[in-house]
């Protein structure tokens, strides 16, 4: 229909053309990308955010328990290690159903740099109202105060808590566990279909690389993330001048422990099955060597952070360690880029703009 | 279709009134201007800063086709300058303003022809680092209003305080004067707030907030704005948020919106109401606002392509 204002021989954008260099081989076909969408979906995404669905609704049950048994703290910490696990585990997907009703910020709202957790859970702990206690409360309440870091500063704090600090806890867990619980089942009954479907390229996705494109910002772009928030920022310039408060999770003591659980989820989502993976896909591009590359830096960071016996607070103040840290992280810059590399061979384009920053 | 090698990535292509000739400017912190005859592919001039500065990416033709004018930054104090440069003079600079402002980005003429406006981004970059930000913040975008000819100041206007943050990128103006603005948000990543501005001259800056989960879903960026033939409706997109949201300038209302993963270039059809997208993953798609149909144009299925930033209808 808009043929006939012979709109194409005449419209130049600003174009960037992609010559291959080198042996030619065809990109991966989009029924090879469906197999790894599909695989990655229900193998990886599906079971972690029921993961984290099971360990939410556990940790609501024992903070219950809590406010009618104050003894059974180291209980219920144990359940939030849990939750934090599944989450850590699943945090670098950003697409979907977590992206809905700011849910992703809700889960965790992190980093805080103006404090705004602690203000406001002081806040509501010096009100003491019932009211502030219920799901209706939480569905419309701030971000700040109805996640993971709230629940971690109540349950790992040095004060003994008040009966309605305890209640405060249930009820953010609560609140946890039922955004938990409403992902995983969205996943399931909303996004699940809409990867089934990519291949008609008439429902949400255009096609399968289309699907598959979110799938691989969720492998690579978190690499970069972790290393910026988690790892860079409390090393800061040295270890005399580390910042050990800016670590996600110090209050629990978890803070590498976190960092191991991301790469380890990459590692997973890189890796696939034995027979579709992405790291297969490269193989089959004769990109062995880059795939291999980008298997053994994973391996080889697990290795270096289970090797530092200190918490990531004390470590990036103490010197040597600082200097292992610094050196993970450079290695995380490697993995970064060769993610990047690898996403160039299979002609997936990450986000020409939308990363532009202009 | 035209196949001409850039030196670089570049970010925005002018067109020039007359003459069948493009300019292809250099993306932030580039060194070119590529002008280039598009029937012949041959480049007609190459043009260069001043050492000592660089492009923002944008530049535009005067509608009678003798200036060719751009954003440019003056590394050593980052101040902005916008440079006239006179095409019959064989492109050499006639003028040397200030562009009143950090990181002058797109420009446009008003109607009047004379009158410049320029989206000072706020953004202080040096091309020693690269494209790292250097004042979040302290920056202080602007929208400002100056003389062609003259470089006199004006008008400008700038984001309440607290919105300090929101870059003015982006702008389109339609022969009312109104100024259509795609901000991009500087701030903590949470914070929810307006993507979209409009102006009309002497009066205040207006920021638009989308529907709450549309304003969310644009994810703090927008990248391109512009007009559609008629001049009253206004497109943005916002290539992160994988969407493009419409908007009537008339009452500045939001209109609606439509999904297009990594839309980020944007031109007008000479059709009221009908705009173009195109996408960082090479797509191109048709979007009729009446219909609120999208339909994909298919391109040689050989050519291996992505649409950069910009894009417009010769």
């Amino acid at each position: 229909m808009f043929s006939r204002y012979s709109l194409l021989p005449v419209l130049i954008p600003v174009a960037t053309l992609f010559l291959a260099g080198g042996v030619a081989h065809a990109s991966p076909s989009d029924a090879q990308w469906q197999a790894i969408n599909v695989q990655l979906t229900r193998d990886h995404i599906l079971p972690r955010y029921q993961t984290l669905a099971s360990s939410s609704a556990e940790l609501a049950n024992a903070t219950d328990v809590l406010c009618q048994q104050p003894e059974q703290l180291t209980a219920a910490q144990t359940a939030f290690h849990k939750t934090m696990d599944a989450w850590q585990g699943i945090q670098h997907v950003q697409f979907g159903p977590i992206e809905f009703l700011m849910r992703n910020f809700s889960m965790q709202f992190w980093p805080d740099k103006k404090n705004l957790t602690s203000k406001q859970l002081n806040e509501l702990l010096s009100q003491k109202d019932t009211a502030s206690l219920t799901p209706e409360y939480f569905r419309g309440a701030s971000i700040a105060v109805k996640g993971l870091p709230a629940l971690e500063r109540l349950l790992f704090s040095d004060k003994a808590q008040t009966p309605y600090g305890c209640q405060l806890t249930a009820a953010i867990a609560g609140n946890v566990a039922t955004m938990s619980r409403e992902i995983a089942q969205e996943w399931e009954s909303q996004q699940l279909p809409r990867i089934d479907a990519a291949p008609g390229g008439e429902d949400y996705y255009e096609d399968s690389t289309e699907a598959a494109t979110e799938l691989m910002k969720a492998l690579v772009e978190p690499v970069e993330v972790v290393r910026d928030l988690k790892l860079l920022r409390p090393l800061h310039k040295g270890a005399n001048k580390a910042k050990p408060r800016r670590a996600e999770s110090w209050r629990s003591e978890r803070s590498l422990r976190n960092i191991q659980l991301n790469l380890a989820a990459l590692a997973e989502l890189y890796r696939g099955n034995s027979t579709t993976s992405v790291k297969a896909l490269l193989i089959a591009e004769g990109e062995s060597e880059l795939a291999n590359q980008i298997d053994t830096h994973f391996q080889q960071l697990d290795r270096t952070l289970s090797s530092i016996d200190k918490t990531l607070y004390q470590a990036v103040k103490n010197p040597a360690d600082h200097a292992t840290l610094k050196q993970v992280s450079g290695q995380m810059k490697a993995l970064h880029s060769q993610l990047e590399e690898a996403m160039q061979k299979l002609n997936i384009q990450l986000g020409f703009n939308s990363r532009d920053g202009d | 279709m035209l196949d001409h090698t850039l030196p670089q990535r570049a970010h925005h292509v002018a067109l020039h009134p007359t003459q069948p000739w493009l300019a292809a400017v250099a993306r932030r912190p580039g060194r070119f201007i590529d002008v280039v005859d598009y029937n012949t592919g041959t480049l007609i001039r190459q043009v260069e800063p001043d050492t000592e500065r660089h492009f923002y990416g944008h530049a535009i033709f005067s509608p009678d086709g003798q200036y060719l004018i751009s954003c440019e930054n003056n590394v050593a104090d980052g101040q902005g300058r916008i440079t006239v440069r006179d095409i019959q003079l064989g492109f050499s600079k006639v003028a040397d303003h200030p562009s009143y402002g950090i990181g002058p980005h797109e420009l446009a003429l008003m109607a009047d022809t004379k009158t410049l406006v320029v989206a000072n981004g706020g953004i202080l970059t040096h091309p020693d680092k690269g494209r790292d930000k250097l004042n979040l913040d302290s920056m202080q975008p602007s929208l400002a209003y100056i003389d062609l000819h003259s470089g006199e100041l004006l008008e400008q206007v700038q984001p309440p305080a607290p919105l300090h943050q929101l870059s003015i990128r982006h702008l389109d103006v339609n022969a009312a004067g109104k100024v259509v603005i795609a901000l991009q948000y500087q701030g903590a990543k949470y914070d929810d707030v307006p993507l979209v501005a409009m102006h009309q001259r002497g009066e205040p800056l207006q920021l638009l907030h989308a529907p709450d989960h549309v304003n969310r879903a644009m994810k703090q960026y927008c990248g391109s704005a512009r007009f559609d033939a008629s001049g009253r409706y206004a497109a943005i997109s916002s290539p992160r948020g994988d969407l493009v949201t419409f908007w009537d300038s008339r009452d500045n209302q939001y209109l609606g919106q439509c999904k297009t993963r990594d839309g980020c270039g944007l031109a007008a059809t000479l059709l009221p109401g009908e705009f173009l997208i195109s996408t960082g993953s090479g797509h191109l798609y048709h979007f009729d606002m009446a219909s609120q149909k999208r339909q994909r144009i298919k391109l040689d299925a050989n050519l291996s392509v992505a649409w950069d930033n910009h894009m417009t209808l010769v």
